[in-house]
């Protein structure tokens, strides 16, 4: 049996409301009653990995072109993070997007930006 | 004054979909050979198109330096990634870099305009004649039609070439392989059918698709060029994937094939598909899938190789009249190695296709070509697929070359053989001579039947092996310019009236008189 298992079973536990403590004791006696003690390190690791990536999926970024756009597209930007589920968001400005905004969780995107309308525009135009 | 520049493009804006919308994206986690992993697509479809977005970071014109956008093709999900092969250059995507779901799965847009150019699987011309004006867009991957949307086959197709038509005759829906060792003659005869097509009334002219997998530029430019010039582009497609492209491409090139043939066979036309060749179809799918990290089977080649090509062949069918009454008409291609039939790739191919016409190097080398083992070679729809005035010439043919074989090797003793073996051999000799064509000079079905009429009712008796082309020649000549009557009622009943029949019994004794050098014991 490899350490994903473990690391599997300790993220639902956690995810089901378990206090952390019960489940690193609940692991620490699996591990002992099956020989697999070594793996302990590993598995936390694992978790840790696997937790951190969770948070960080959940901030969302916005691009803008300017800083003060963040005011201009404050209502847009609260809809997206709405929508995507995001726990947080993460402004950085990124003047080759021209104007508008983009806003991007790890899984879902939205795309507002002058540039990706210029873009969108030229390949429609040079298609035909 | 307006602008018509200016027009177009406010034509565009005002069309432009600027609705915000989420989109479902993941990001590229490794990029290599023509296979990029990507995180996230959590809803990703099997056969989805994904694009690649290149602009993050970059600035405006340094986006739209490539004119267009970077698909890939989900073929494998799995728990945490998606596999998608690459549809183009694989230098454009980096790691980090997003790919943003389409919710479309791959199409290929078609319409008549297609007709005449060559284009690459995803439909963009490759002719340098400028964009194709298309008006639909065809799936790539999609279900044949079932049992009961299909009618028998009925009607033939003709490829101009006597051995064939003749003994192996093929009709519109079937499938027919043509298998054989390199530089047998295999594209010859799939060029062939080609070109004698345009012997057939618009009406009833099949549209053509020469799908090209993974061969030399320098040939498909050949193809290109000959079809050209006898005026049979005109109404063929070319498909056109090269050595050089990558495997992902390679593979995608007679799905889409099949698409552009269901959208004519769907508006109630006749569709001839060329399948050039499967063998190397095979082999980029091996590629594509051993990089997509499936597990190898026998010969390295994944466990779905069977399903690749029985999916593909399955789409050639004959419609009822329902459904418009259409047909595709498939011709696969597969290389063998010094004429091992009984391999992975053309055992998987021959229980699939509905016959085979088998070429051989031997035959080849000894000057008879097409060299078509006749003996081995098979049409499964048989007579079905042939006009009355063939059946009525073609089954004695059969005959003869059948016991000429069997006799074949006491050739070497002639000396010592009785009258009557000596005749059979004489006979089949004749017929073998007969059958021999040269490349790219097809023959019309009635021309054929008078060929071969000819020669069951005795224009070859008293002539020397030497000059039966010379005969053939001649005799159709004769009829043509003295008895027209004969070839018009062949090439407009399609059978052979007992008047015909009385006329040509005459005819050839008349052109016994009128050519009597050929007769000279």
């Amino acid at each position: 049996m490899n350490h994903t298992v473990y690391r599997d079973a300790t993220l639902r536990a956690l995810a089901s409301g378990t206090s952390p403590e019960v489940v690193l004791s609940g692991l620490q006696k699996t591990l002992a009653r099956r020989g697999h003690t070594k793996l302990y390190g590993a598995v936390l690791k694992e978790v840790l990995a696997s937790l951190s990536k969770k948070e960080a999926d959940g901030i969302a970024i916005i691009l803008l072109a300017r800083k003060e756009d963040e005011g201009t597209y404050a209502e847009a930007i609260k809809a997206f993070v709405h929508t995507a589920h995001a726990t947080g968001t993460r402004i950085v400005v990124d003047e080759s997007i021209v104007g508008g905004f983009i806003a991007q969780t790890t899984t879902t995107k939205r795309d507002q930006s002058y540039k990706g309308s210029l873009v969108a525009l030229y390949r429609s135009l040079t298609a035909g | 004054m307006s602008n018509p520049i200016i027009e177009r493009i406010q034509k565009e804006i005002e069309s432009l979909d600027t609705s915000s919308k989420d989109e479902q994206i993941g990001r590229v986690v490794t990029v290599g050979d023509g296979v990029a992993e990507i995180e996230g697509l959590v809803s990703a479809q099997m056969s989805e198109m994904v694009v690649f977005d290149e602009s993050e970071g970059k600035t405006l014109e340094e986006t739209i330096a490539h004119k267009d956008a970077l698909y890939g093709l989900v073929l494998n999900l799995e728990e945490e990634l998606v596999k998608v092969v690459v549809l183009g250059d694989t230098a454009r995507i980096k790691e980090g870099m997003t790919a943003r779901r389409t919710g479309k799965l791959l199409n290929i847009p078609v319409g008549d305009a297609i007709i005449g150019r060559v284009v690459n699987p995803l439909g963009d011309a490759i002719d340098g004649k400028g964009a194709i004006a298309t008006d639909r867009e065809m799936p790539i991957e999609r279900i044949a039609y079932g049992v009961m949307d299909r009618d028998s086959v009925n009607t033939p197709i003709h490829t101009g070439i006597k051995a064939i038509d003749a003994m192996i005759p093929i009709g519109r829906g079937q499938r027919e392989l043509i298998i054989g060792d390199r530089a047998t003659g295999k594209t010859t005869i799939a060029i062939d059918t080609i070109l004698n097509q345009r012997f057939e009334p618009k009406e009833t002219r099949p549209i053509c698709i020469y799908v090209a997998v993974g061969q030399k530029e320098s040939k498909t430019a050949r193809i290109m060029g000959e079809l050209q010039e006898a005026g049979a582009l005109e109404y063929t497609i070319i498909v056109s994937t090269s050595a050089s492209d990558p495997s992902a491409l390679q593979y995608l090139a007679p799905f889409a094939g099949a698409a552009i043939g269901e959208y004519f066979m769907e508006k109630g036309k006749d569709a001839l598909i060329i399948y050039d060749d499967l063998s190397k179809h095979a082999v980029a799918y091996r590629q594509m899938s051993l990089l997509l990290r499936r597990p190898p089977g026998r010969e390295a080649y994944p466990g779905d190789i069977f399903y690749l090509h029985s999916r593909l062949l399955e789409r050639a069918a004959k419609l009822n009249e329902k459904l418009g009454g259409g047909s595709l008409t498939a011709l696969p291609i597969i290389e063998t190695q010094e004429g091992d039939v009984s391999a992975y790739i053309p055992t998987n191919v021959i229980s699939i296709t509905d016959g085979q016409i088998f070429l051989e190097t031997d035959l080849f080398n000894k000057g008879i070509r097409p060299a078509l083992n006749v003996g081995i070679s098979v049409s499964r729809v048989g007579s079905s697929a042939q006009t009355k005035a063939m059946k009525k010439v073609s089954g004695k043919i059969r005959l003869e070359l059948a016991q000429f074989r069997e006799l074949e090797a006491f050739m070497q003793f002639s000396q010592d053989l009785d009258e009557d073996t000596k005749k059979r051999i004489e006979s089949g000799r004749k017929y073998t001579e007969l059958l021999k064509q040269k490349q790219h000079q097809t023959m019309p079905f009635y021309h054929q039947v008078v060929s071969l009429y000819g020669a069951n009712g005795g224009l070859l008796d008293g002539a020397k092996v030497e000059d039966v082309k010379k005969i053939e020649e001649e005799f159709i000549g004769f009829l043509e310019r003295d008895r027209a009557a004969i070839v018009e009622s062949i090439r407009d009943t399609r059978a052979i009236s007992d008047e015909v029949d009385g006329m040509l019994k005459a005819a050839i004794t008349d052109f016994k008189v009128a050519f009597p050098a050929f007769y000279a014991a």
